[in-house]
């Protein structure tokens, strides 16, 4: 089931135009874990710096429920910034006609209007406090009325807060209400631009041969590898935060040089004096940057490139190797939240040795994983072992109907 | 046809990377343009590479225009690892690639150092530019041959590693050093691809340990006692079974 709604978060992410393969990467995880797992029920809080991308991810989020949990509803995005004071109630749960001066007819409201859908209220910190109570207990009870109505409404609107302030920090600061805050059961943060060095340089890509695009230029190949890790190096360096404002530099480099005669690539000379501009970037940089990377991430490297290789050698399967992943990222989550004993960990990993056994053996049922050791029953493990690692592998997926049964009816016995 | 092709563009660049195949097989012998449009993918980009000087019109045919092409990192440092260096060196064990890794530590001074790239490593690439233009009989492969050194101390618990875990952590010491400008001239990072039958591959190799056989005198008794480290690693995905039996 994770598989396909990783999948379906791909497509969303296909069909929104959402670049950068680290943060679909990410997307890939937490708007399963997040919102379609529990069937777009719980409030999701979307954290994350201005640009870093909270509006596309909200069009990813809605798109994904739409197409796996069947909604039908309309994505309504609004930021409560603009919102005037008392014009919050009226316009989140709409007012009938009459029930104040200049309500001349009946407005069903935001939420009316997402019925069925996704209601993103971005810039929610900016609610004044008698705003946020009024949303707080619409978050409790699903309930609401219209102004001037008599009547209730349920909604069943995916509910997305968004912010580009560390909200806890309001909390402290008396800003925020704690409670709304915690009313947020799920909780995405979006990491900013310069965090994810692999989706500057795509997003650079797309934005140059975007605009090259609309100057008609078919020849145009976008920026030289040198070129985008200048570009990379000078977003990491500076810690831009914004997806949006890497964009208008691009955009910017690219129109600059079609002024003249836009060559067939953007070479890093080319470049360069707008880096130098916008971003501070000084050619000493990618000595620095260089060193800063290999001190960081050389290690990561080798156990990546060992990876491969493992992979490649065993034919382990990429749906494989995204469950072995995942089993060793739950594995590791489940250590922050455990004493980490001695005897806790080895139980982890002890689990951890086990469900990599399976995946490695690539076996599609519990008989295919007991003959992997041997043909002799003394070689195989139990089928109670068998079973056990069946589901500390599958997971939710063994309850249902399972890939198992479906490829192999005929080692049906093992199955529950 | 020049001896040394220098690739300097940045277009240039990007094109060996994506298409080094291509090239390789233009360095054994012209291929019809269109057989090379096939290859990589459209003509717009043959152009290209006829535009950048990469490749030269021979008749309805392209070749290569020297029998060497020489070309300086123009990425960043770990997108170069990642992708053209950690794969072949770590795929050193890989099944159908035929290897040959050898690591040692050297006692020698700061000015030998300095001279070893453009001496002995040049050296070695000569050798391996000879065996490159021997006639290939057999079936060909990429034949990578890798050197890293350098300067910096290893710590004394790298005694005892591996030939590949040492190996590997030359390569982050070589890197470091050449992302110092101070101390860029001390470490190598360097090289050399073609595509090599069994007798290539054969002969390289030969050419391989008698580099390092030159440099016994010069061995260090101990990582401790060292003052220059130093990897040389050959990666031959051999294009026959056969190449199952060379391992080393």
């Amino acid at each position: 089931m994770a598989d396909s709604m990783q999948q379906t978060v791909m497509s969303a992410c296909d069909h929104v135009g959402l670049v950068g393969s680290e943060l679909r990467k990410m997307l890939a995880h937490e708007i399963p874990a997040k919102i379609l797992l529990r069937r777009g029920r719980d409030v999701v809080l979307l954290s994350g710096a201005t640009g870093a991308g909270k509006e596309r991810i909200a069009q990813v989020a809605h798109e994904a429920a739409r197409r796996t949990l069947g909604r039908k509803g309309e994505l309504v995005e609004v930021s409560c910034a603009n919102l005037g004071r008392g014009l919050f109630e009226s316009e989140l749960f709409g007012h009938r006609r009459g029930a104040y001066t200049g309500a001349d007819h009946d407005h069903d409201g935001l939420l009316g209007r997402a019925q069925g859908g996704t209601l993103v209220l971005d810039e929610v910190q900016s609610l004044a406090a008698e705003d946020q109570a009024r949303l707080l207990r619409f978050l409790g009870e699903r309930e609401y009325r219209s102004v001037g109505a008599s009547d209730t409404h349920v909604s069943d609107a995916l509910v997305i807060l968004a912010s580009n302030r560390d909200l806890r920090g309001l909390v402290g600061e008396g800003k925020f209400r704690r409670d709304l805050l915690d009313r947020a059961l799920a909780k995405i943060s979006v990491p900013s631009l310069y965090e994810r060095r692999r989706d500057i340089g795509e997003l650079s890509q797309a934005f140059a041969l975007e605009a090259a695009r609309e100057l008609g230029a078919e020849d145009f190949i976008g920026l030289t590898r040198r070129a985008l890790a200048d570009v990379e190096t000078a977003v990491v360096r500076a810690r831009e935060v914004s997806v949006r404002r890497l964009k208008e530099i691009i955009r910017d480099a690219v129109f600059a040089l079609a002024a003249d005669a836009l060559p067939e690539a953007i070479e890093s000379d080319m470049l360069l004096p707008i880096l130098e501009a916008e971003l501070a970037f000084q050619v000493a940089d990618r000595d620095l940057e260089d060193q800063r990377e290999l001190a960081a991430e050389y290690d990561l490297l080798i156990g990546r490139a060992r990876l491969t290789e493992i992979v490649h050698e065993h034919k382990v399967s990429k749906r494989t190797l995204d469950r072995l992943c995942g089993a060793i990222k739950t594995v590791i989550d489940e250590m922050h939240d455990q004493p980490r004993s001695y005897r806790n960990v080895v139980e982890r990993t002890n689990r951890l040795a086990k469900v990599a056994l399976w995946l490695v053996s690539g076996a599609a049922t519990q008989a295919e994983f007991r003959k992997f050791f041997g043909s002799l029953e003394a070689e195989m493990p139990t089928k109670s072992v068998a079973h056990q690692i069946y589901y500390e592998v599958f997971g939710d997926d063994a309850k249902g109907r399972t890939p198992a049964a479906r490829r192999d009816p005929s080692d049906a016995e093992d199955e529950l | 046809m020049s001896a040394v092709h220098q690739v300097n563009s940045e277009i240039a660049y990007d094109l060996m990377h994506e298409h080094l195949d291509t090239i390789l097989t233009l360095l054994e012998r012209s291929v019809p343009k269109d057989e090379i449009v096939r290859q990589v993918g459209s003509a717009a980009t043959v152009d290209r590479m006829l535009r950048c000087g990469l490749v030269a019109k021979d008749g309805d045919a392209l070749k290569a225009v020297a029998n060497v092409y020489h070309q300086l990192r123009q990425e960043g440092m770990v997108s170069f690892l990642e992708h053209y260096v950690l794969p072949t060196l770590v795929g050193e064990t890989a099944a159908g690639a035929a290897a040959l890794l050898k690591t040692c530590s050297l006692a020698i001074d700061q000015t030998r150092a300095a001279g070893l790239r453009a001496g002995e490593v040049q050296r070695l690439f000569d050798a391996l530019t000879q065996v490159s233009n021997t006639p290939a009989t057999g079936p060909t492969a990429r034949l990578t041959v890798m050197v890293f050194g350098t300067s910096r101390r290893l710590d004394a618990g790298d005694d005892g590693q591996d030939d590949l875990d040492l190996a590997l952590r030359h390569l982050q010491q070589a890197a470091l050093q050449r992302a110092k400008p101070d101390e860029r001239g001390l470490a190598v990072l360097s090289q050399y691809v073609f595509l090599a039958d069994l007798a290539r591959q054969r002969a390289a190799s030969a050419v391989v340990e008698d580099f390092v056989r030159s440099l016994e005198p010069e061995r260090a008794s101990s990582i401790k006692e060292a003052t220059y480290h130093l990897t040389v690693a050959t990666h031959w995905a051999s294009a026959s079974p056969g190449g199952h039996e060379l391992r080393q």
